[in-house]
């Protein structure tokens, strides 16, 4: 149980205050959505209630699709642009997706390396880009979940001032949606340009997020 | 790198972990959204 513990420390850490977050989420947007109904003379809700409204489901998904976008964009455009003195980039010249020998496919595959990473065909041209195309799907999904919730939930708001309600179509090109999508991804492209520049100048000793404190400032993704 | 052999069951424990945790969220989030008409 220790060993287990301290070999997936990350992933457990962040998973514990991702979970209570997620509920922490939920009684403070029950308290808000509350104080709003009360507001407009309508009746406060439940927590179980809240928990499955169109209103939490909307907030949580509009913030999932900007971060997995945000990850498979990362992955899939640092294959190609690169940043000087960047602990985020590849080293200037390495620019693409390398060749079958440094990423050890087909013939150049390690007796211990992945099973589809040696194969070759179809199954490695899938597994060489598994990630980018996993955080890609999740992203679509999590988006589509955040259209359709926001969508239902700017329906109640339209039939609560008797105006007539959208299709889901007529809904993807309204400014509501557009204003949610894209005030989380401005948040998300700067948060990784700023990772990006900031490693050239700035350190944290012992995080693999930095690069060592003694490396030069034009030193590129020497711990990336 | 270093390999440490043996307890892959607990990385793999831990992948399966998220990708359940997601998919519930998505599954759960479409969900909600459908069921309101």
């Amino acid at each position: 149980m220790k060993t287990f513990l301290r070999e997936n420390s990350l992933s457990l850490f962040f998973g514990t205050i991702f979970l209570v977050t997620l509920v922490g989420q939920s009684f403070a947007g029950q308290h808000a959505y509350n104080a709003e109904q009360t507001e407009h003379g309508a009746s406060a809700v439940s927590w179980l209630t809240y928990v499955t409204s169109p209103h939490y489901w909307g907030a949580v998904m509009e913030n999932w699709q900007s971060e997995f976008l945000q990850f498979a964009m990362f992955i899939g455009v640092t294959i190609w642009l690169v940043q000087k003195g960047s602990n985020e980039s590849k080293p200037l010249g390495d620019e693409g997706i390398e060749s079958d020998g440094r990423q050890k496919v087909g013939r150049f595959a390690d007796p211990s390396s992945p099973l589809w990473a040696r194969v070759g065909g179809f199954r490695t041209r899938l597994y060489e880009n598994s990630l980018l195309l996993t955080m890609g799907v999740i992203f679509l999904a999590t988006w589509v979940a955040q259209s359709l919730n926001n969508w239902r939930l700017f329906n109640e708001e339209q039939r609560e001032h008797r105006e007539q309600a959208v299709s889901w179509a007529r809904y993807l090109v309204d400014p509501d949606f557009w204003e949610k999508t894209l005030q989380n991804w401005q948040s998300e492209f700067l948060a990784v340009g700023t990772m990006a520049v900031f490693t050239i100048y700035l350190r944290q000793r012992g995080s693999p997020e930095s690069k060592p404190v003694g490396a030069p400032h034009d030193e590129t993704g020497s711990s990336g | 790198v270093r390999r440490v052999p043996g307890k892959t069951e607990h990385m793999r424990a831990v992948f399966t972990l998220y990708v359940v945790l997601i998919a519930t969220g998505v599954v759960t989030a479409v969900l909600v959204a459908l069921s309101r008409t």
